[in-house]
């Protein structure tokens, strides 16, 4: 079904590779890019659906549009210094994918990896449609987060911006994260402390992210963690944790604590809005849940094994009746 | 209209029924210390055991609370590094003191106690609670009728959206323990009560570090269970800090850094939890 041009070589993530196609058309001019998708901008806004329209930042960005009266005039911030990889992962996503490619194009990237899994759809073809896209198709599904890590692996500029195909993000709310690595942060978070409810009726996934940067000493962190869309890391940290680690979002963020680099929020993109309520990751114990709560165990395992090798276990007794001592003041 | 219709009005808007009588006095009644025998049983069933370091102010009135969980009780105060005279009072009441000079550290005192005691059940709480025996005779009954370990049904404030470092750290390792069910609670938190088979299942050495021996528990099959809730986050003392830095708080922060350690161990490096299906070898 799927009539990819196997291009591309050298990609041999699996020992089959005839499973998986690697498409890349890359566009070759980058000006043609560029004015499609200045074309694109303005029917996007107006096609979006309501959802995004009763979000206070957005709507204060479509009257600024509305005001103007003009497509170009859409404030995307400045140019970035750095070559920008966008990397998206799917898995049948066809009714979102292409809104978001064309928000992706409007920030004029130097790549854009599409990286399928297990679509049923026609992500695939719809995905091609997009000519700067290079598109990776894994037949069968992956799991979860494995898509970033080969994206990443394939991926050549300085700037690393993740996302998942099916969230449609306007262009100006994923420029701030770029621009954040463009200008010297190592791994931008998307801040989604302020969404969140009073601790005692947060979901266990939060409390996990939460303990994860409290534990490394970064609770001004808060919930903000990799595991969230959109985040961008930069070519450094990419290096420094490793692609594989990729798969394990919350490791990756420990190893990037761990690794001494800047993790910063870098906006707030309202995710819980747009995710897509399925089967598996709705209601306590599901099996998203599950998975996640099991990254950041792992995260914790990468934490343990590093502090137990910069510190010595101990007089800890010898610790603790002073520090008793220190507190009743004798 | 009559004052009896008013009355009920103003209870329906309160949400209490209005044949339910008004409790005045909502803290239970403090029980005399003279009513109770001030000696510890021959052959106790439940041990108490109240670790205390200049508690004199508040001892007498913790010890005559735990004389009434019980008919056949011991009383141990493991007095430790106390300049004032909180073992004269606590041998005057009658209980089984052991003292230290040198103060013993956090929590030390709750080993100490568990290897004195005799009882059936082990009850512990704290020389600075005052906490009535109304308020501990749950935690002595729910051991009595099959629970290994009885919690206090408390997780301190989480109204924000940020809860204190060491609430976060007992959600999350009972999240990570597949216990999400007990919340906050943990055997950090005093009252709790232990079966005499959890001790003998963890020792009494684990117990000074409570993360720890909480962790131990629930991997140990042992029936963890919350069944009271004493709001103690409101009792207990403010103490001193160092330039904004709680040192007690970073012990038990790394107490349970470790508890997660020993579950990692025991369970594997995802915590038992599933991969969801990840195929990792597609990425090399």
């Amino acid at each position: 079904m799927n009539t990819a041009k196997s291009n591309k070589q050298g990609i041999s993530t699996r020992p089959s590779s005839a499973d998986l196609q690697v498409s890349a058309v890359r566009s070759a001019s980058r000006a043609a890019g560029g004015r499609r998708s200045a074309n694109a901008a303005p029917r996007t806004a107006a096609g979006r659906p309501a959802s995004g329209a009763a979000r206070k930042p957005r709507r204060t960005t479509a009257a600024k549009r509305l005001a103007a009266g003009a497509k170009q005039t859409q404030k995307l911030p400045r140019k970035l210094g750095g070559k920008l990889s966008v990397i998206i992962s799917a898995r049948n996503e066809a009714k979102t994918l292409p809104l978001l490619l064309k928000q992706v194009q409007r920030l004029a990237p130097a790549e854009i990896i599409v990286v399928l899994n297990g679509c049923t759809d026609n992500s695939f073809q719809l995905a091609r449609l997009c000519r700067q896209a290079t598109v990776v198709h894994v037949p069968e599904p992956a799991g979860h987060d494995v898509g970033r890590s080969l994206g990443a692996k394939l991926s050549r500029g300085d700037i690393l911006l993740f996302l998942d195909g099916d969230m449609v993000i306007t262009a100006p709310q994923l420029a701030g994260f770029a621009a954040a690595v463009d200008g010297g942060v190592d791994v931008a978070l998307n801040d989604l402390d302020g969404l969140l409810p009073p601790f005692g009726l947060s979901d266990h996934v939060t409390r996990s992210k939460l303990y994860l940067n409290m534990v490394l000493g970064r609770s001004d962190l808060g919930a903000s963690s990799m595991t969230a869309v959109p985040h961008a890391l930069s070519r450094r940290a990419l290096e420094a944790i490793g692609y594989r680690e990729l798969m394990v979002p919350p490791k990756a963020q420990a190893l990037s604590l761990l690794k001494q680099l800047r993790v910063e929020k870098a906006g707030t993109v309202n995710v819980f809005k747009q995710n897509r309520l399925r089967q598996d990751n709705t209601g306590a114990g599901n099996r998203v849940e599950q998975l996640i709560i099991g990254d950041h165990a792992e995260a914790l395992k990468a934490v343990l094994m590093l502090s137990r090798a910069n510190t010595g276990a101990g007089s800890l007794q010898e610790q603790r009746s002073q520090l008793a001592a220190w507190r009743n003041a004798l | 209209m009559s004052l009896k219709q008013r009355k009920r009005t103003s209870a329906r808007r309160s949400g209490r029924r209005a044949s339910q009588a008004v409790r005045r006095n909502l803290r239970p009644q403090q029980q005399p210390a003279e009513a109770l025998p001030a000696v510890n049983h021959p052959e106790p069933v439940v041990s108490v055991i109240i670790p205390a370091m200049n508690e004199a102010r508040t001892i007498a009135a913790v010890i005559a609370g735990a004389r009434g969980v019980h008919p056949r009780c011991e009383v141990i105060v493991i007095v430790n590094g106390s300049a004032d005279n909180t073992a004269e009072i606590a041998h005057r009441m009658g209980a089984k003191v052991i003292t230290f000079p040198q103060p013993l550290g956090h929590d030390v005192g709750r080993s100490v106690g568990a290897e004195a005691a005799r009882g059936d059940i082990l009850l512990f709480t704290d020389g600075d609670l005052v906490i009535s025996a109304a308020e501990l005779r749950p935690f002595v009954e729910a051991v009595g009728s099959g629970a290994d370990v009885a919690l206090n049904d408390y997780s301190g404030p989480v109204r924000g959206r940020i809860a204190h470092p060491v609430i976060l750290s007992k959600y999350t390792l009972n999240v990570m323990l597949g216990r999400p069910d007990l919340n906050g609670y943990s055997l950090t938190a005093v009252p709790h009560a232990l079966s005499r088979k959890a001790l003998t299942a963890l020792g009494s050495a684990i117990l000074s570090r409570p993360p720890l021996a909480h962790a131990r528990a629930v991997l140990d099959g042992l029936k963890v269970k919350a069944v009271h809730k004493v709001p103690v986050g409101r009792m207990n003392a403010v103490r001193r800090k160092e330039d904004g830095r709680d040192l007690l708080q970073e012990v038990i922060l790394s107490d349970h850094l470790e508890a997660m350690g020993l579950l990692l161990e025991r369970r594997g490096e995802r915590a038992g939890y599933s991969d969801a299906g990840r195929r990792r070898e597609m990425v090399r």
